[in-house]
């Protein structure tokens, strides 16, 4: 079973708790007032930077080279860096319970692994090329040019996830779930944001709101399976004319717009206020499944390269 | 192999079997001669055995698809009802007989929420009608060709069935003593909670005792979001819960409640679990 918010916070919850009590090689730096800090380890190819800011900002870039850099402010609160060769722990101590303010900006080695949480802090981090995964209550959340495993959740705040060759895993209760360019598995869930998903290339895509719109623009693998499903949200998917889909499409009381010449299933249609319909595209073989309670649903013919862009 | 030194990479492939204690002697022993001169893994081991500890005194929660609870409070309360006697005002047989009719109805109902088969299940195969025209927009819900689309809010589906249940805010289970009364007064009562509603009931009362209790600690924006966010999904609850009365057959139907009640329940961990502010 798909893990929810809240099982992946207490996984960071423990996560967090376990590094904490590492390390007698750790480096410290604290400070009682404002300050500047450059600090740079050096990490092995296909490390981790596990990150704990609680406010302020944070940009991740990967780059060329084998050194973690740090830089950035810090207010009030003491930062401490933990080194090992193969992980980086950057964490905030402070007066609070958690993680305190720092303004940040992290060059890491492209294949670093990132773990990253927070509170209201937004985070970007971009040209890691390697597994993120990230949480936070409130602030934003933009990857870019990721690899591996992508999971992200926020309760509020906007997550974006842009250019990723493998699976990515979004999901929050308000926020605004936005991803393009995903080679990959993509699952987006949400209550009453929104899931926008485009130029995605998956064999499995599912993406689940209560209120929030879905759309959808990608290819549609043979061999692949497409579920969308709200309960008012509007379902909007863009199929190219030369896709191979058998489409499913459900709901109670929405409306269906279709491009496409749609078969209302016999016998079904009418009882009590269900409606179920199917068409095929092609040679059919992707299977789509779109339900929604009350939403309404438009099926949009494009074009492959408006899938692709 | 016993003698192997273990490097803390190796440790942290085999934690997940020592903390399950499925390691065996000798790896167990490798583990903790390695902890004992590394501070790291020691740390690892230290912080997770506290959160073993942590987690055993959590309160036990109810298994979300145990279903005897539900069934338990459906069938005792008849039983009991009809063992009622007041003193000088013994049943009737015709009371007997509509106890006993009763019984038989809500029996039936119970049975057959609890037996019939999942959507998925039920579906009859598709019979191709005549295509439509393309482009095709289909109002789903007109009652005759070409009316006006709406939709029905749930009061508008069943203005009884859209009031929120006990299970929306927050309350237990209806008591036996309850479900019997239930019973009593409505008929259509006794099937009006899924096999969902039955099974997360417990889950979703402790969630919310933990939301309420938690309330304090958290930012009042993120309270608001929450609260917000939970009206709209039991509203979902109630839509869906008031067309299932109309269509109790609907597997489609069923499966929108139970996602519904699924969203409530995974959104109530989430802030169970959520940092507090400060």
């Amino acid at each position: 079973m798909r893990k929810s918010i809240a099982m992946r916070w207490a996984l960071a919850i423990a996560g967090t708790a376990a590094l904490t009590g590492a390390t007698s090689t750790a480096r410290a730096q604290s400070f009682d007032s404002p300050q500047r800090v450059d600090t740079t380890v050096s990490l092995e190819r296909g490390g981790t930077v596990s990150i704990s800011v609680w406010s302020g900002h944070v940009n991740v870039t990967g780059g060329s080279g084998s050194n973690v850099r740090i830089r950035g402010t810090v207010e009030r609160d003491a930062m401490e860096v933990r080194a090992r060769s193969s992980n980086v722990t950057i964490s905030m101590e402070s007066e609070y319970r958690h993680g305190g303010r720092a303004d940040l900006e992290i060059s890491v080695p492209e294949g670093t692994s990132v773990v990253i949480e927070g509170y209201s802090a937004p985070y970007v981090i971009q040209g890691v090329k390697a597994s993120v995964k990230a949480e936070t209550l409130s602030g934003t959340i933009r990857v870019s040019d990721a690899g591996g495993k992508v999971s992200v959740g926020s309760v509020s705040g906007d997550i974006k996830v842009t250019d990723v060759d493998g699976d990515v895993r979004a999901e929050s209760v308000s926020g605004t779930i936005t991803m393009s360019g995903i080679d990959g598995d993509i699952e987006g869930e949400s209550v009453s944001g929104g899931v926008s998903i485009n130029r995605a290339k998956s064999r499995s895509v599912r993406a689940e709101t209560v209120s929030g719109e879905i759309a959808y623009r990608g290819t549609f693998d043979p061999s692949g399976t497409y579920t969308f499903k709200s309960h008012s949200g509007r379902l909007l998917l863009g199929m190219p004319a030369d896709a191979g889909a058998s489409v499913t499409m459900q709901t109670f009381s929405g409306n269906v717009d279709s491009d496409f010449p749609v078969t209302l299933e016999s016998g079904r249609q009418r009882l009590g206020h269900e409606s179920r319909m199917e068409f095929k595209v092609g040679n059919g073989r992707s299977r789509v499944v779109v339900e929604t309670f009350s939403g309404d649903i438009k099926i949009q013919r494009s074009t492959t390269s408006d899938n692709r862009e | 192999m016993i003698d192997k030194h273990l490097t803390c990479t190796e440790c942290d492939e085999l934690f997940p079997d020592y903390f399950e204690g499925e390691l065996d002697e000798a790896r167990r022993r490798m583990i903790e001669t390695h902890a004992s001169t590394c501070a790291r893994c020691q740390g690892v081991i230290r912080d997770i055995a506290s959160i073993q500890q942590t987690a055993a005194n959590l309160p036990e929660l109810a298994p979300s698809r145990d279903l005897w609870q539900g069934i338990e409070a459906r069938i005792q309360p008849t039983v009991v009802a009809i063992g009622e006697r007041r003193d000088g005002h013994g049943l009737s047989r015709r009371m007997l007989g509509l106890a006993a009719a009763a019984l038989v109805v809500i029996s039936s109902s119970l049975t057959y929420v609890v037996a019939r088969p999942p959507a998925s299940g039920k579906k009859p195969a598709p019979v191709a009608e005549k295509p439509r025209s393309s482009p095709t927009t289909v109002a789903t819900n007109a009652t005759e060709p070409g009316a006006t689309p709406t939709t029905p809010t749930a009061e508008q589906v069943d203005p009884a069935a859209a009031r929120p249940s006990a299970l929306e805010t927050g309350a237990r289970v209806p008591s036996v003593r309850n479900a019997t009364r239930s019973a009593r007064t409505s008929l259509v009562s006794a099937s009006q909670l899924s096999r969902a509603e039955l099974a997360l009931a417990p889950e979703i009362a402790e969630l919310q005792r933990t939301l309420n209790q938690k309330r304090a600690e958290l930012d009042p924006s993120t309270v608001k979001i929450v609260e917000d966010n939970l009206a709209l999904i039991d509203a979902a609850v109630r839509q869906a819960r008031a067309a299932l009365l109309r269509d109790p057959a609907s597997g489609f139907l069923t499966e929108q409640l139970d996602n519904a009640l699924q969203k409530k329940v995974e959104l109530l961990r989430t802030v169970a679990l959520l940092p507090s502010r400060s």
